[in-house]
């Protein structure tokens, strides 16, 4: 039973679609430069993060 | 993507979305022109691991963007080597399903604006743990002014 719950728990930590982290905003002129994103600021909103590396 | 926010936010009115570029503390320079001339946020993620792109992942990828809910839960992702109108349509898509308009005064987030309001809003005050809901009358501070400008729309 042990073994099941835990198999449960973390299949369902792997498979979680949830995501979250809070960050500096590094950019100077964001209106939220210097705070953390997206938690707190922007914890209410709909985020679309955009990922890029260079190239 | 600095000037998609500002059309997704006054055009469309979907004032409560923020577009964030995940750059890489490994390229400093590039992150610096990554949102030159923009106001979006830029956070970057640690290399070597890489720890928001490996939480996204299999998304995240080089000009990829992904479109997180309320509760963190994923929305869509598209690439865009281009920001044309079929990938704003795609983005808007998501968002006309899923976003949900604020009620003015709805500080619990509960659709209905009642003495419940009037309550957390005093706490939020008294406590000094505000967010940008409580500021009723959106004079960019959250004060007793506030409080009286939400009795004045129950009552009325």
């Amino acid at each position: 039973m042990k073994k099941f719950l835990f198999i449960l728990l973390v299949s369902g930590f792997i498979f979680s679609d949830e995501y979250e982290y809070s960050l500096q905003d590094y950019n100077s002129t964001s209106p939220t430069y210097g705070l953390d994103v997206w938690n707190p600021e922007y914890s209410d909103y709909i985020t679309l993060h955009y990922f890029s590396s260079q190239g | 993507m600095s000037n998609f926010q500002e059309e997704l936010r006054n055009d469309d009115g979907y004032e409560n979305i923020v577009i964030i570029a995940v750059g890489q503390s490994n390229i400093s320079n590039f992150n610096n022109n990554f949102t030159a001339n923009s106001d979006l946020p830029l956070v970057m993620d640690q290399y070597p691991l890489l720890p928001i792109r490996a939480q996204f992942s299999p998304y995240g990828q080089h000009k990829q963007l992904v479109i997180v809910g309320y509760d963190g839960e994923f929305l869509g992702y598209i690439t865009l080597n281009s920001l044309g109108n079929s990938q704003k349509n795609y983005i808007r898509g998501i968002l006309e399903e899923h976003y949900q308009q604020s009620v003015l005064g709805d500080i619990n987030d509960d659709s209905i604006v009642n003495i419940q309001d009037i309550i957390l809003l005093v706490n939020m005050i008294l406590t000094g743990q505000t967010d940008g809901v409580a500021d009723i009358n959106a004079d960019g501070t959250v004060n007793v002014l506030d409080i009286i400008q939400l009795v004045n729309m129950i009552l009325s």
